[in-house]
């Protein structure tokens, strides 16, 4: 596996999840006003994109991460890519498929 | 190292088996039924009451997007204090009991005594309410109140004195919208709820202790029709 586009996809999916945890805080931290109905709808569209965003961004790079590793990789770097990836894989999905749930498409 | 197929075919399959494996602890999906097909008309009220942010935000979320599927109207209400939207609530309830055949009554909220709200309603009109889910810690004593007294068709609540029917009410909403009658919709859901607290208990006791599990499960009330109601 590139040595470099192995790097380069583990502090995307590291910054991803920052980004996503600085919303999910601001959001935690948010607080409602009887009539602000506009930040309601707001929060609830900037939680479903921070969802489908981390969760479907999640899963296309570590599966091509783990793609890259099989088809160029050696023993060493499969074992590492799935160490590695397989936790943001399953955080990622569970993400995704959460966004799918909470938009009532499944 | 190997073949770009085999990669790209073992690279799917993981990811397949990930969301599998996911959707098999979670909730599996569902096919949710055209409200069109209905012979009825369908209408809910939903309250949500005065809880943190997150998890106003977290119900809302949940709960618009799967009442859009289902009924004719819906009208959804948060609090922002103990009484707040109690005006709102009654004109909302009224309007739909007058304007459609059936109501659903979603109470999301702790211990609460919103039966009080509407002992002003004619209880011929509120006979054309189906169900009233109450999500409040111990609230199914007040079976007999919203049956006998109110005189609707069916109440599911929970009778625990901490009980976690958030985990309940995530099962029996989605199994209700897609099209499931509520008796078996309501054993469906415990099932599925008991089924995630076992995995639960192996990190905290609390959730193996059957106290904790009965306490948790929602039950069922109908009203029986007597030959002169």
């Amino acid at each position: 596996m590139n040595k470099k586009m192995s790097y380069i996809l583990i502090v995307s999916a590291l910054l991803l999840q920052a980004f996503a945890w600085v919303v999910l805080k601001f959001i935690l931290n948010y607080s409602f006003e009887p009539d602000a109905l506009l930040y309601e709808e707001g929060a609830t569209v900037m939680t479903a994109s921070l969802l489908a965003v981390f969760g479907g961004g999640g899963v296309i790079m570590s599966a091509y991460a783990i793609y890259l590793s099989l088809f160029k990789g050696n023993w060493k770097s499969i074992l590492v890519s799935l160490l590695l990836f397989l936790p943001v894989l399953f955080l990622s999905a569970f993400h995704f498929i959460a966004f799918l749930m909470l938009c009532a498409m499944i | 190292m190997l073949r770009r197929s085999l990669s790209l075919l073992i690279t799917l399959s993981i990811v397949v088996l990930t969301a599998v494996f996911i959707l098999r602890i979670s909730d599996r999906p569902f096919r949710f039924k055209s409200k069109e097909k209905r012979s009825y008309t369908l209408a809910a009220v939903v309250i949500r009451d005065n809880v943190t942010p997150f998890q106003k935000l977290g119900s809302r979320l949940f709960t618009v997007p799967l009442l859009n599927k289902q009924y004719d109207h819906f009208v959804y209400f948060t609090q922002y204090s103990k009484t707040g939207k109690e005006q709102a609530f009654k004109d909302s309830l009224y309007n739909f009991l007058l304007r459609y055949d059936s109501i659903d009554i979603y109470l999301l909220a702790h211990g609460n005594v919103f039966y009080s709200w509407l002992d002003t309603f004619p209880r011929k009109l509120l006979g054309k309410v189906r169900l009233v889910y109450n999500t409040g810690c111990g609230n199914s004593s007040q079976a007999y109140l919203w049956l006998d007294i109110m005189g609707v068709k069916t109440y599911v609540a929970h009778s625990g004195a901490k009980s976690q029917s958030p985990v309940f009410y995530f099962y029996f909403l989605r199994r209700l919208v897609a099209g499931v009658n509520i008796k078996d919709a309501v054993s469906a859901a415990n099932d599925k709820a008991v089924g995630l607290f076992s995995i639960m208990a192996l990190f905290d006791d609390t959730y193996g202790q059957n106290e904790f599990i009965e306490g948790s499960k929602a039950l069922y009330f109908v009203k029986i029709a007597l030959p002169d109601e």
